[in-house]
């Protein structure tokens, strides 16, 4: 019977091979533990020198370093088409791609300037799915190819990329033991096209970005005591927020840009507090003799969450923003810090550290309505998770031979990627807004 | 202590299992024989009373031809009948071996024509296996 | 004696312990007396923290260590103004290894 079942079923197929074949390959993005395959073909380029960019191989970079595809390497190609025309299809399934990105570069006309022209192709359906036409100056042809894979991104996941985004992060190079150099660090998301924002022979901290992308707030001990600095990105220009006496620290934009949270000890023990930009009127959200810190904004900017050790270690609790009890929200784990919502406001970002014996750091996503806690991270100092604007990825912080390194992880847990490694100790990542 | 005895009731059904084989094999043999129509080569394929193979449907298979004056061509590029054209040896070695690394589940035809050489036949497989098809299928025309 | 205790300005903690050791009590009040004698003098406190845990809990954690000893050094006389401290959390390690070892040397309050 068995027999004649599998024959059946067989059969239905192959009669049904014709209708099944428009139907077959429409929503292959369940597929999680297979990649998705796609072949992004090298982009042509009419002129004689060569380009300083290979625009293709970032758009592959970039999707193959999310995880969801995997590129098809360029000794396995058949052909090099650069536009649609040249495209066979049973080529690419014969190759087992399910997509397929061609594009070719030339100089646009009368002008300095380049364009790209690009087409991304469904294999399956023999469909072209996008294709424009992209115009920048030689050195834009990287933010180009980002901005080609934030489109190929969203076309097949439906999620928005943040391919074009960047990233703060804090490094240090230890010159000898009278000398580091401590540096605020912008750099793409990538790791690439890194630039330094801030210097110091003094320590540097807490580099966090303002909602629309044009400042940074960090912490600076330049006077030998650590203050809150407001710095315009594009100008360099700075201001210096707080002098308080104590610890000045954690600054966090409000979702809507208007106020600054931070913790101040000038009350005698740290606790977080809310400065209006505008006015610099202060509120207290939090008033305890123990350590309240780190705080971060849920979406709605109408409370705040924050780390405090009242009840002996470091426990995540979340307060209104006018103040009041706050409520508790983390509580099986030895230490659990530095808490932030994802855009959900349901699942919840953070260090953690499961008993006082296992003495190991992971980033954790802990969901306060199921309760459900998925651990990311296997390294054992990880810290300052940082979460992509499109929620997609975390980047942190961890340790690697005893050098800084920094890391991303998918908020599912199943692809990771290490930022190449720079001079000197990197730590304190904040990934930046959408900025286009 | 209770037993419980199930009843066993005469079973009433046709036995479908000859029927259904007999479809599946004319089936088959229509769908490889169908690439052979679209390519438009002539090839004579000889004849052979073999088991008809089992074909993936939902996955692209490649066909490679010999024809009856020894010419290679491989399924692949343009569809279009008017863009056929045949494909040194070499060519179809380096092209099936970039296919395999990309997708080794590939399935791999080849159909001789009945008048073409032994060798040209023979040098096809040398080139196949270093490309990394072991075992690839060969075409035949059943019996009539 | 007394010259040797003014001498030990690096007093080392318990992992997630902001209280001084037991052991450092003499000591830290020969330089609360010390204080108290010299009234002109000033002194600044640097909390630190090991590298474990979130640098801005850290933070707050090297603070408090610099609090306990500041609290400690009052009540043998010295005062509230001629103490300033300061917590670098994990910034300013002693060591750099990722040894227990190293860690004990970094989770200190030096005296400057």
């Amino acid at each position: 019977m068995i027999k004649t079942l599998r024959n059946l079923a067989a059969l239905a197929l192959l009669l049904a091979q014709s209708v099944m074949a428009a139907e077959l390959n429409i929503e292959i993005t369940q597929g999680v533990d297979n990649p998705i395959p796609i072949a992004v073909v090298p982009f042509s380029w009419e002129g004689a020198n060569a380009l300083s960019e290979d625009v293709a191989a970032i758009v592959a970079a970039d999707l193959q370093q999310v995880g969801e595809f995997r590129a098809l390497p360029r000794g396995n190609m058949l052909s090099m088409p650069d536009e649609a025309a040249e495209v066979f299809f049973r080529d690419w399934r014969i190759l087992a791609q399910d997509y397929v990105l061609v594009g070719k570069i030339s100089h646009s006309p009368g002008s300095q300037l380049v364009q790209v022209q690009y087409e991304f192709f469904d294999v399956a359906r023999e469909q072209k799915l996008v294709g424009e036409v992209l115009t920048g100056s030689m050195s834009q042809l990287r933010d180009i190819g980002h901005e080609i894979s934030n489109v190929v991104y969203e076309q097949v996941t439906g999620i928005r990329g943040a391919f074009s985004t960047e990233i703060l992060y804090v490094s240090a190079e230890f010159m000898s033991p009278e000398l580091t150099y401590y540096r605020i660090e912008k750099s793409d998301y990538d790791g690439r096209r890194s630039q330094v924002l801030v210097e110091s022979q003094e320590p540097l901290m807490s580099p966090t970005w303002s909602p629309d992308g044009s400042q940074v707030a960090y912490l600076s001990f330049e006077t030998n005591l650590p203050r809150i600095y407001i710095q315009e990105i594009a100008t360099g220009q700075r201001r210096q927020i707080t002098d308080f006496p104590g610890i000045n620290s954690s600054p966090v934009w409000s979702p809507d840009g208007t106020k600054l949270a931070m913790v101040l000890s000038k009350d005698g023990s740290p606790d977080v507090y809310v400065m209006d930009l505008m006015t610099n009127q202060l509120t207290r959200l939090t008033d305890h003799p123990r350590a309240e810190t780190e705080p971060s904004w849920s979406a709605d900017s109408r409370s705040v969450v924050f780390t405090s050790d009242r009840t002996g270690q470091p426990q995540i609790y979340q307060v209104g923003i006018n103040g009041g009890f706050p409520e508790r929200l983390t509580f099986d784990c030895f230490y659990c810090a530095k808490g932030r919502f994802l855009p959900d406001g349901k699942n919840l970002v953070h260090v953690r550290r499961d008993t006082r014996e296992d003495n190991s750091y992971s980033i954790a996503i802990f969901n306060i309505e199921t309760q459900r806690l998925i651990t990311l991270t296997d390294t054992s100092l990880d810290e300052s998770p940082s979460v992509a604007p499109n929620g997609s990825m975390i980047m942190f912080a961890t340790k690697v031979n005893g050098k800084g390194v920094l890391d991303a992880v998918s908020i599912d847990g199943r692809v990771k990627f290490r930022l190449p490694s720079a001079q000197g100790d990197v730590r304190e990542p904040s990934w930046s807004p959408f900025l286009n | 202590m209770e037993t419980v005895r199930k009843r066993r009731k005469p079973v009433a059904e046709i036995n479908v299992v000859p029927y259904i084989d007999v479809m599946l094999v004319l089936l088959i043999v229509f769908m490889v024989t169908a690439p052979l129509l679209t390519q438009g080569l002539i090839v004579e394929l000889p004849q052979a009373s073999s088991e008809p193979l089992e074909v993936d449907e939902n996955a692209e298979t490649l066909v490679i031809s010999i024809t009856a004056d020894e010419q290679y061509f491989i399924s692949l590029g343009s569809t279009q009948q008017e863009d056929q054209s045949a494909v040194a040896i070499d060519v179809i070695g380096d092209q099936v071996s970039r296919i395999v690394g990309a997708n080794p589940q590939i399935q791999v035809f080849v159909e001789g024509d009945g008048q073409s050489s032994y060798s040209s036949f023979i040098s096809l497989m040398t080139v196949l296996q270093a490309a990394g098809v072991a075992s690839p299928n060969l075409i035949t025309k059943p019996l009539e | 004696m007394e010259a040797a205790a003014l001498a030990t300005t690096v007093f080392y903690f318990d992992f997630d312990v902001s209280e001084f050791m037991a052991s450092d009590r003499d000591v830290l009040a020969i330089h609360g007396r010390n204080l108290a004698a010299n009234s002109s003098r000033r002194i600044r406190l640097e909390g630190h923290a090991d590298e474990r845990g979130t640098r801005e809990y850290n933070l707050a954690l090297g603070e408090r260590r610099a609090n306990s000893i500041r609290d400690y050094l009052v009540v043998n006389g010295a005062s509230l103004s001629q103490i300033e401290t300061v917590s670098y959390g994990e910034e300013r390690p002693a060591d750099t290894g990722q040894t227990e070892a190293s860690y004990r040397l970094n989770r200190r309050v030096e005296i400057k």
